[in-house]
Parts: C-alpha cells; sequence; structure tokens
C-alpha cells in the first residue's frame, strides 16, 4: 500500500518540481534557474552519496549518448519552466505527457534502445484519441 | 509553440528514462544521478553564460534561498519516488498514480496561484485518465493472453 502512496507522490513532486523552476526562473532568468536546478541537485545528490556510499560498479568507458539525458535534462526544465507561465502547469504536463505517451509507443514499435520491438495495435488508437481529446479540451474548452 | 514545447518534452522524457535505466545498470542509481545533473550542470551554464551571461538577477537571499532549493529537492523526490515504484508495483499504477499525482497538485496551483484553472482542464484531465487507463489495461489483457 505504501508504494501506491510513493506513485502519488512521484507525481505531486514532478508537479512542485516544474512550480519551484519556474519560481526559480522567475527571480534569475530560465537559463540560471536551470544552472542553479541542476547544481543543487547534483550537491544534494552527491551528499547524499557521501553519507551512504552504495555500491561502486566498474564502469569502463560509457558511450556518449550515456551522457545525454543530462543535456536532455537542461532542455526539459527550460522549456517547462517557459510553458508554465505562458499555459499554466496543468496544460504543460498534460502536453507532456502525450508526448511521452507517443515517443514511447513510436520506441515500443521500432524497438528503439535496445528495447524488445512491440508492435503499435490499432486498438490503443482509443486510448490515445481519450487522451488526445483531452489535450484538446484543456487547451480549447 | 507553447504548446509543442511541452509535447517535444515529452519525448525528451521518455528518452532519459530509456537512456538513464541504461546508465544506472552500468554505474549504479546513484552514480547515474549524479553523471545525470553533472552534465545537466554544465550544458546550463554554457547554455547561461551563451545567451543570458550578464542578466542574473536575484532580488534577494531571503526570498530566494528556498526557492533555490526546492526545485533540485523535489527533482530527487520525482527520482526516489519512481525508483522505489518501478519493480513494486505493476506498470498499469506506475503510469496511473503519477499522473493523478501530478494533476492533483497542478489543478490546486493553477487555482490557487495562477488562477487559470478552467472547467476544460479538469475535463481534459480527466480524459486523458480515462485514456491512459484504457491503454494500460488493454496492454495487460493483450500481453497477458
Amino acid at each position: 500500500m505504501m508504494y501506491y502512496g510513493f506513485g502519488l507522490f512521484a507525481g505531486m513532486c514532478v508537479a512542485c518540481m516544474i512550480f519551484f523552476n519556474n519560481l526559480l526562473s522567475q527571480v534569475v532568468g530560465v537559463y540560471w534557474g536551470t544552472f542553479i536546478y541542476h547544481t543543487i541537485a547534483l550537491i544534494l545528490i552527491t551528499a547524499f552519496s557521501l553519507i551512504y556510499k552504495p555500491s561502486r560498479k566498474s564502469g569502463g568507458r560509457l558511450p556518449l549518448y550515456y551522457y545525454l539525458p543530462g543535456v536532455a535534462s537542461v532542455l526539459t526544465v527550460l522549456t517547462s519552466s517557459y510553458s508554465v507561465t505562458k499555459i499554466g502547469l496543468t496544460l504543460t504536463i498534460g502536453l507532456s505527457f502525450f508526448g511521452q505517451l507517443i515517443f514511447s509507443n513510436i520506441v515500443d514499435h521500432l524497438g528503439l534502445f535496445g528495447m524488445k520491438k512491440r508492435p503499435f495495435h490499432p486498438k490503443k488508437m482509443v486510448g490515445l484519441t481519450l487522451i488526445f481529446s483531452g489535450v484538446l479540451a484543456m487547451i480549447y474548452l | 509553440m507553447y504548446y509543442l514545447l511541452p509535447f517535444i518534452v515529452g519525448f525528451l522524457i521518455v528518452f532519459s528514462a530509456l537512456v538513464n535505466g541504461q546508465v544506472a545498470q552500468r554505474l549504479g542509481t546513484t552514480k547515474g544521478i549524479q553523471t545525470n545533473f553533472l552534465v545537466g550542470a554544465v550544458a546550463a551554464l554554457v547554455l547561461a553564460l551563451v545567451f543570458n551571461a550578464f542578466t542574473m538577477t536575484i532580488d534577494g537571499p531571503e526570498s530566494s534561498s528556498m526557492l533555490l532549493m526546492m526545485g533540485s529537492l523535489f527533482g530527487l523526490g520525482v527520482l526516489f519516488f519512481t525508483n522505489t515504484i518501478v519493480t513494486k508495483i505493476s506498470a498499469l499504477y506506475v503510469v496511473l498514480l503519477p499522473f493523478i499525482g501530478q494533476m492533483l497538485v497542478s489543478g490546486c496551483i493553477d487555482y490557487f496561484y495562477l488562477d487559470i484553472l478552467s472547467k476544460g482542464k479538469i475535463i481534459g484531465a480527466l480524459l486523458i485518465l480515462a485514456g491512459i487507463f484504457y491503454n494500460a489495461v488493454f496492454e495487460r489483457t493483450f500481453e497477458g493472453a
């Protein structure tokens, strides 16, 4: 039961994170806001790793694309902070969620990034249409 | 444009989650997160220096010190809670529960702080929820068969 609560908390944290990053951006600008967000998170996670000393795995030489999520995270924080001011938090999250669904279906269908190929089933269109209608309702109603 | 940006962010979130999963397997979760934020901090610094070099203004330490911390704390909270639940509850709830959590909080913030919560956003959120539920149940039935 506790883990279901954690699931809710995870989503609540996403909304709070975007909201506070937006506030920070209003104080120092989106670019510096994004820098401060990543730097403080880096300090916090480093402090955490010093206290708890997680088991080390030998990394070896990492492929270059392993570093891309860091860059993607910058773009995510930048654009989310920017959008919230213009279209609000609910719609920002709704649109981002729709993007996640579309891209994850493409990844599954094509078997990208080493994932198992799971062809798109036409019946999934029902769910996607519902979600798209939801996004349209958020924009136009 | 404002509508397109969060949509593209959705692509980036999925991409990051997939690659971060591989990074965590190679380096461990904590080291993976550290790498993520280190690269992010450097990339953000470069962007800030290139596009916004001398425009950083802080109203005052009292008003900003808490704000500086909160976004990062919640960011780590996301990673902590997500990593914890992924292996403990079914994929249906891994998608559904965080979405409900996001909508609850963002609805409150839009209503109380930004004052822009409309009926359309509530109806939209419910429709999205129905869509997620349908697809997740379909996937479970389809793959279980």
